[in-house]
């Protein structure tokens, strides 16, 4: 009799967290298809934002963003655990291994803005075509895509393999100038890395250790070292 | 003192044998009566109204809430302190007046204990819910993260984390250990799976000699341990508003017209709960006028505390000379949020002193409505306190006017529904009077006399 | 440090393997990078670049400079090497960007309500006007002001089709010029210089901030900076109410409508007698009767006279009426004499570099040519929306009549109708153009970015137009028409601003004018003589309670009405947002038995609208004032969300006048006061000192504190103040200096902190919560009555505190002081506890509510540099770190410390200020000017008593007033 009781003390309690969570499932799975293709699915159907505002007529004045309350597990993990990132499909097999490594292009000539801008930059097509308008191009496929891409006007739609999130603030010209290497943080990209692909978490713990007591910041300031290494230990140094 | 006055003073009919008592207590726990459906349909319905209301806010962010800058806290932090002030009283009543070996808790403590635990779970659902981004609250706990972050100790909403989570843990460990003769009890008189249940809560009790021995001793352990936290917790939750800058909440005075307050709200809310429940349960024997007596006195003390700590309050701003913290007592008597300022001072001020006469407070009507009262006073107390002080801060240029929407109230109910299920439950599960201290005052039976308990 | 305890801690405990096996990692979905196929040259990822062009928000003709990064243009500053703004922008200019990134301009050319080509649509425009032409109706071309080659072009060519170019400006000049041609033979408004004017008068002019040329504002606050002139100007303003100007005001005469002019000669006569002036204008007044006039007028002739004394010893300027005075050329007329009787003429009043006025033309004749719209058979619209800023009677009735309607507009106005051809002409950022908008000052408008739509220029249109209609061929004599507007733009520089320089070479003459934004020619300011004879009449005084429209300070006329950040930023004086009101005497609302929130139905013999108020302690009982700029019908989604149009109360061109009933109606569901209080509470929050006062203290402060001692010194010596020591600042300790006696609250920095921090705009709806998101908070204080106001703003953003009450209350250390001196707010470690917001008495903090959205296109406008906030999430002001960030790293790469020139006018608030009332700077620096500044005699800090140790500090407004400031008291 009393487990009776229980089960229905239960269903009480279970009915509020259940309805809680069924509708936040809901909800998340439609941000996340959101976000490849446009879905059917609208939080806003179901759930409307109560007084102030969001009454659709509305929306597209003033819009409001529902919060994905679940994040997606699709896609490859930007930054964070490096067993999670994947070799991702370029659109061109571009292998580094081979401009960087054994034709032993300097980085900067294709990452152009690495020294001057918080950009490095991918390369404009044109770069590309500054050799191979010279070398053969006929008979090998990923040099023929590349044309093709060139003479079109549209830009290689390139993946992304080192994203870090809005919230952070990254100037590859103050590391370069400060003469961190390139490969400290993307790997030996001229050895094994026929496609890019991310060797470090990129997460704030990692920025951190070096932020911490990287050699070159002796190197670089000697005498204010421990000033600078406070300065790189400020969160608005890295934060927006 | 000998053992006859004590009984005469703890109220209980000497005639009762342990085993009347062991069944009248243990009756409540078997069968179930239409009120208490009725009840848990209020419940039910609260939880789901609730639940609505806190996916709106989670979906849609705060924003539902009635929140107008710069009034950044309202109900919700006014529903969380005005329940880690319920609980107190259990600890109270459980644990300092053990100490003190005052006969009339042995009938109110079990249940005012298990009231404090249900208050204290209520009231943690709010920081929760009150945060812009609840799905982070979890950074407020100092974890090893690969961000290498830390938490800063200087904020008292971190102190507000270890106060209550402390006090939770030990709160119920002193419950759980008062329950282990009566879940004995209770192995003894069920069969099957649910006898086993008990059986293991009450890890092996027999009621030797040694074991009461023991038992005693740790009893009193813990009963010295929680003690403090009494006053500890909610001189930790004034701080959260004694620690900040803003007039109206920048006051010493705030720990012990907060304790004072919550041991008010606390025995009234006993009052509010214990009354209907001796009267369904007929436990007329165990708790009766006599206890609510004294509650009712303990009401009048800490009341008395409270009305002095209001004109202490007002009297010191106006003394102070100071434009900011005058502007906001004056604004709180005479501006917007007039009708909070005076259903405080009624509620809390004025109603309960018709308990000062004798025939007012052993009259049951008279006590529970006072004690219903006291309760909504206090929660106006703490919604008088927060809202209209940060309503007027210092920039006039920036004043408003704050008022709860549905969405807030919806969270109101549902933070009720939430006790009430758990107090629902619990007096279906164990017992609400504490059997064995019920029986330590009785005379112990003796072998010749007939219907002594086992 | 925090993190090293916390190392500390890991070791001891061992546990580092659990510190990564508790990391979260955020799951993203894959990204693509897309480079450029191949990259404009001047372009790099990362890095803006800025291109000098003109601003297109008023008829001022201001140069700007245009932020453009990844080829969108994100902000817009003043440029400093042009004259007219020299670097500063009002709150017009700034929100004028959103018009390039409006969501509902138009996609490409429109015919008959359709989406045609560009050849359709000159074709259907042609034929139009061939039609015209062989039916012989007129071709009208009715536009705003336009100046150098755009105008001369378009005179050209629409005089090719025989057709007449009428200009005109709701807010124009027009009645100005009128009076100096009147008194002075002159068709020119003349220009006022205030920076060395010991007493300003005004007849109602609100020349600091809708009369649309900066450098009033500037001019103003020289005149009333103590370290540069030596005095404080004292400023007189004669209006029934009191405009975004007045509120500045000393001294507020409030005369019965109607009776300014005569005012103004009976000054004018009392000055003369008092000086003995002799000069041409002695005739004029010479029979004037002095204290009839003033007793008609209802002014205290003690005041007048006190007036007279001070024009009789010091430099003055007379400021011409405003668009709430009744008989406005008369008043003109009037206030011009009396500036001659001054002795004015010629020194602050001046001719020469003024408005460049030719080919505007007066309404009297606009309403001329549409009064037989009948006969028009193609009306031309340049911008120009007659059914919003006419009268019904002129305006919507002439477009029901005209046979084709072409407008050149980017984006959809109430005098476009599913009829009419649109060819859309793009903004100021995307197309070729000019103006010569004050004589002389020839501003570049280059395109400094790609279009967003499918349009072209007017001046491209129009050729496009020529080529069909086979107009403007080469002849043997003529060379014709170019291909595009650019190369016509480049000859026409080379003939008539080329010439007149001494420069060698065209080409690099032009280089140089397109990178600084223009060639700017030194006009020579003249004097003027009197040519009037007799005094025409000065007006009749109103009866009954009559009506006045004034300006709304952002919407201006109503062109920025579809502008979120001019609609959001709260009107200064009434901090009202999203609607229209009317300001009535508190004894009006009283009458009316008015309560906040309600509306008012405003009823004149042309119609009646509703619309809310404001109790306004400045204004007459029997004057009501309304706001223009809201309440458009088919101008876009967010100027038809609110308000209504005043101008539908007049049944003729006359802003001021008509008689109007005012009755109480229903709630109001839009407007919201972003003000609190009207004053502040007699609380110690604002100061004032003396002018007597000035120059006479020692030390910080020392005059703000005769009357509020500050913080017992020993207190602080004895350490008894301090429970922490006061943070590090190795090298900088950011700081702002804001000076309350130059600011005339324009609420430029407010829009311009929207534009650069990606503040999100919240709409009516929740701005009537309380969820106005923007960051400085532009707090008005009514302090005074009667005849000295005495109106005090303060900017209020985040106060950088070194002891900041919201940094110790964070849980999580998302709030701290950094080693700059900021008050650094981490928004994405940030759990939103909202105890920080609690804890600041500034009320400086702002709370996401909710994740705001941008609805396309406004998200390209988005400073890349400036996080987004999203719900749950507190905001606040950081002195633009991002810019501080971006200057910091500039001068890094040369090793050295940021110097103070670099960091003067950092923040967007301090560049944008036309009155250069915020300075920016490192006050760790002994030398730097906020340094200097704050060891001024009127520097306090806001709050002080609180000990937050602020990095802003406040310099006291200068009060002409005798009467003792009680406000506040030292507590």
């Amino acid at each position: 009799m009393r487990s009776q009781i229980l089960a229905a003390l239960c269903f009480v309690a279970l009915t509020a967290v259940g309805l809680t969570l069924g509708l936040v499932g809901a909800e998340s799975h439609a941000d996340e298809s959101a976000q490849e293709e446009t879905s059917s699915f609208d939080i806003r159907d179901v759930i409307p934002a109560g007084p102030s505002g969001n009454d659709p007529s509305k929306d597209e004045l003033f819009p409001l963003q529902p919060y994905a309350l679940i994040p997606s597990l699709e896609g490859q993990v930007a930054y964070g655990d490096v067993d999670r990132a994947v070799e991702l499909e370029q659109p061109i097999a571009y292998s580094h291994k081979l401009h960087a490594g054994t034709l032993e292009i300097a980085c900067e000539y294709c990452h152009s803005g690495a020294r001057r801008s918080i950009h490095a930059g991918v390369p404009e097509t044109g770069t590309c075509m500054n050799c191979h308008k010279v070398i053969s191009t006929t008979d090998r496929p990923e040099l023929v895509k590349l044309v093709e891409y060139y003479n079109s006007g549209e830009p290689i739609p390139w993946k992304k393999v080192h994203d870090l999130p809005d919230f952070v603030y990254f100037s590859h010209k103050r590391h370069v100038r400060g003469g961190v290497k390139c490969q400290e943080c993307h790997g030996e990209v001229q050895d094994d890395m026929t496609v890019a692909t991310r060797v470090n978490t990129l997460q704030m713990g990692w920025c951190l250790d070096c932020h911490r007591d990287h050699p070159k910041v002796d190197e670089n300031y000697g005498a204010s070292a421990e000033l600078r290494r406070a300065e790189l230990k400020d969160c608005l140094t890295c934060h927006k | 003192m000998s053992n006859q006055e004590n009984n005469a003073e703890a109220q209980v009919d000497t005639d009762l044998t342990y085993g009347q008592v062991t069944k009248d207590i243990l009756e409540p726990l078997f069968g179930f009566g239409k009120i208490y459906f009725a009840a848990l349909a209020l419940v039910g319905i609260g939880l789901a109204y609730g639940g609505w209301c806190i996916i709106q806010q989670l979906v849609w962010g705060l924003g539902v809430a009635g929140y107008s800058q710069p009034v950044f806290w309202g109900l919700y932090i006014t529903t969380f302190v005005f329940w880690i002030g319920i609980g107190h009283a259990g600890t109270l009543i459980s644990a300092v007046l053990f100490l003190f070996r005052s006969k009339w808790r042995t009938g109110v403590y079990r249940a005012a204990e298990a009231m404090t635990i249900f208050a204290v779970m209520t009231a943690a659902l709010f920081p929760a819910l009150h945060v812009g981004r609840m799905w982070n609250a979890y950074w407020l706990f100092p974890y090893p993260n690969q961000r290498q972050l830390w938490q800063n100790f200087k904020s008292p909403l971190m102190w507000d984390v270890f106060a209550v989570s402390t006090y939770f843990t030990v709160s119920t460990i002193f419950f759980y250990i008062g329950l282990i003769p009566d879940f004995a009890a209770l192995r003894d008189r069920t069969r099957g799976i649910i006898s086993k249940m008990y059986g293991s809560l009450a890890i092996g009790w027999r009621g030797t000699d040694r074991q009461w021995r023991h038992y005693m001793a740790a009893y009193g352990f813990f009963a010295a341990f929680a003690t403090p936290l009494v006053l500890s917790v909610h001189s930790v939750v004034s701080w959260d508003f004694a620690m900040a800058q803003t007039a109206g909440w920048h006051s010493t005075l705030f720990p012990p017209y907060f304790v004072a307050g919550a041991i008010f709200s606390g025995c009234a809310m006993v009052i509010t709960l214990m009354l209907p429940l001796s009267l369904i349960f007929k436990w007329d024997k165990y708790i009766n006028v006599w206890h609510f007596e004294h509650l009712a006195k303990m009401c009048l003390l800490t009341g008395g505390i409270l009305t002095y700590a209001y004109v202490m309050e007002h009297f010191i701003a106006w003394y102070s000379d100071n434009p900011y913290e005058w502007g906001i007592f004056a604004y709180r008597a005479t501006g917007d949020y007039w009708w909070v300022f005076w259903i405080m001072v009624s509620c809390n001020c004025v109603f309960p002193l018709l308990w000062w006469f004798k025939k007012m407070r052993t009259n049951l009507w008279c006590l529970w409505i006072v004690s219903v009262f006291i309760n909504v006073g206090m929660w106006f107390e703490r919604f008088n306190i927060i809202a209209s002080s940060l309503a007027h801060q210092f920039d006039p240029a920036a004043w408003t006017y704050y008022l709860p929407n549905y969405i807030e109230i919806g969270v109101l109910i549902f933070s009720f529904s939430w006790f009430f299920l758990w107090f629902l439950l619990f007096v279906k599960v164990m017992p609400s009077v504490a059997i064995a201290e019920v029986k330590e005052l009785l005379p112990p039976p003796l072998k010749y006399k007939e219907g002594a308990a086992k | 440090m925090a993190e090293l305890n916390r190392r500390d801690f890991l070791k001891v405990l061992g546990i580092s393997g659990t510190a990564s096996a508790c990391s979260i990692d955020p799951v993203t979905p894959i990204e693509n990078v897309l480079p450029y196929v191949v990259t404009p040259d001047q372009i790099i990822p990362g890095i803006a670049t800025w291109f000098a062009t003109q601003c297109n928000g008023c008829e001022a003709g201001c140069g700007v400079m245009a932020k453009n990064r990844e080829g969108r243009i994100i902000n817009i500053q003043g440029n400093p090497e042009h004259p007219t703004n020299k670097g500063s922008i009002c709150a017009k200019g700034v929100s004028d960007l959103q018009a390039s990134y409006s969501p509902d301009r138009f996609d490409g050319p429109m015919v008959g309500g359709k989406a045609a080509s560009w050849d359709d649509a000159l074709e259907a425009t042609a034929s139009a006007v061939k039609a015209a032409q062989v039916a012989g109706k007129k071709i009208v071309w009715l536009g705003r002001k336009r100046t150098g080659a755009t105008a001369a072009m378009t005179d050209e060519i629409i005089g090719a089709m025989g057709g007449t170019v009428l200009r005109w400006e709701p807010l124009g000049t027009e009645a100005l010029r009128a009076a100096a041609k009147a008194v002075f033979g002159i068709d020119e408004a003349p220009h006022y210089a205030l920076d060395q004017a010991h007493t300003v008068v005004s007849f109602g002019a609100d020349f600091l901030n809708s009369w649309g040329n900066p450098s009033h504002a500037r001019g103003f606050a020289e005149a009333r900076d103590p370290s540069l002139c030596g005095f404080v100007t004292q400023f007189w303003t004669i209006e029934g109410r009191l405009s975004n100007t007045g509120v500045n005001c000393d001294v507020h005469l409030s005369p019965v409508p109607g009776t300014e002019a005569g005012l103004a000669l009976a000054t004018a006569k009392l000055l003369a007698d008092k000086k003995g002036y002799t000069g041409r204008a002695a005739s004029l007044i010479a029979g004037i009767d002095a204290e009839a006039l003033i007793g008609a007028a209802g002014v205290r002739m003690e005041r007048i006279v006190e007036l007279v004394d001070r024009l009789a010893h010091n430099d003055s300027v007379v400021m011409p009426s405003g668009t709430t005075t009744i008989h406005e050329e008369a008043v003109n007329i009037a206030t011009l004499i009396l500036n001659e009787v001054a002795g004015n003429i010629g020194n602050s009043v001046v001719f020469g570099p003024t408005a460049n006025d030719t080919g505007i033309n007066t309404f009297a004749e606009v309403a001329a040519v549409l009064g037989d719209a009948a006969n028009i058979g193609v009306l031309f619209l340049d911008e120009l929306d007659i059914a919003y800023t006419m009268p019904a009677s002129i305006g919507r009735a002439a477009l029901g009549q005209i046979g084709q309607v072409v407008a050149f507009s980017s984006e959809p106005t109430g005098s476009i109708g599913a009829q009419s051809i649109v060819l859309p002409s793009g903004t100021g950022l995307e197309s070729w153009g000019d103006n010569e908008a004050i004589s002389g000052r020839h501003t570049l408008q280059q395109p400094s970015m790609k279009p967003l739509k499918d349009i072209r220029c007017s001046s491209d249109s129009l050729l496009g137009l020529a080529g069909l209609l086979g107009l403007g061929a080469a002849t043997d004599e003529t060379p014709g028409l170019p291909a595009d507007f650019a190369t016509y733009l480049q000859g026409w520089w080379n003939d008539n601003v080329f010439e007149k320089t001494d420069a060698p070479d065209f080409a690099k003459f032009w280089r140089n004018a397109v990178q600084t934004g223009g060639h700017f020619f030194d006009v020579t300011p003249t004097g003027a003589a009197v040519q009037m004879t007799r005094l025409p009449d000065a007006g009749a005084p109103a009866d009954g309670t009559t009506l006045a429209l004034f300006p709304h300070p952002f919407l201006y006329d109503g062109r920025h009405a579809n502008r979120t950040w001019a609609q959001e930023v709260p009107e200064p004086v009434s901090g009202l947002v999203w609607g229209t009101w009317a300001e009535l005497s508190p004894a009006t609302v009283s009458n009316l038995g008015l309560e906040e929130g309600d509306n008012v139905t405003l009823t004149t013999d042309a119609g009646s609208i509703d619309v809310g108020f404001f109790a306004s302690p400045a204004v007459r009982d029997d004057v009501v004032a309304v706001v223009m700029g809201n309440g458009h019908e088919g101008a876009g989604r967010y100027a038809d969300l609110t308000g209504a149009n005043p101008v539908n109360l007049l049944s003729e061109m006359q802003y001021a006048g008509a008689s109007v009933q005012v009755t109480r109606a229903g709630k109001n569901e839009t407007l919201s006061s972003q003000i609190g209080n009207i004053d502040q509470d007699d609380r110690p929050i604002t100061y004032l000192v003396k002018a007597k006062d000035v120059g006479t203290g020692s030390g910080p402060g020392s005059i703000v504190h005769l009357h509020h001692p500050p913080i017992d010194e020993r207190l602080t010596q004895a350490g008894l103040l301090d429970m922490y020591p006061e943070p590090e600042h190795p090298t900088y300790r950011f700081a702002l200096a804001i000076d309350n006696n130059r600011c005339n609250g324009c609420g430029a920095c407010e829009a311009a902190c929207y534009a650069e921090n990606n503040i999100a705009t919240v709409g009516p709806e929740q701005a009537r919560r309380g969820r106005h998101m923007g960051w400085i908070r532009l707090s008005r204080y009514w302090e005074g009555s009667g005849e000295e106001p005495d109106v005090r703003f303060q900017p209020t953003m985040c106060q950088q505190c070194s002891h900041a009450p919201c940094e110790g209350v964070c849980p999580v250390l998302a709030t701290y002081h950094n080693l700059d001196g900021l008050n650094a707010m981490i928004y994405n470690r940030c759990v939103g506890t909202r105890y920080c917001a609690n804890n600041c008495p500034y009320s400086a903090r702002r709370f996401n509510y909710h994740s705001y959205d941008w609805p396309e296109p406004f998200h390209m406008m988005l400073n890349p540099d400036v996080l987004t906030r999203t719900m749950g999430v507190m905001e606040k002001c950081t002195f633009c770190v991002q810019r501080i960030r971006e200057v910091k790293d500039t001068y890094r790469d040369v090793g050295q410390t940021v110097p103070d020139e670099a960091l003067l006018t950092l923040p967007a608030c301090a560049s944008a200020c036309p009155a250069e009332a915020i300075t920016f700077g490192n006050a760790k620096d002994p030398n730097s000017t906020v340094s200097k500044i704050f060891q001024d005699e009127r520097a306090y800090a806001m709050l002080s008593e609180l000990n937050t140790k602020p990095g802003v500090r406040y310099l006291a407004r200068i009060s002409h007033s005798e009467v003792e400031d009680g406000q506040g008291g030292g507590h």
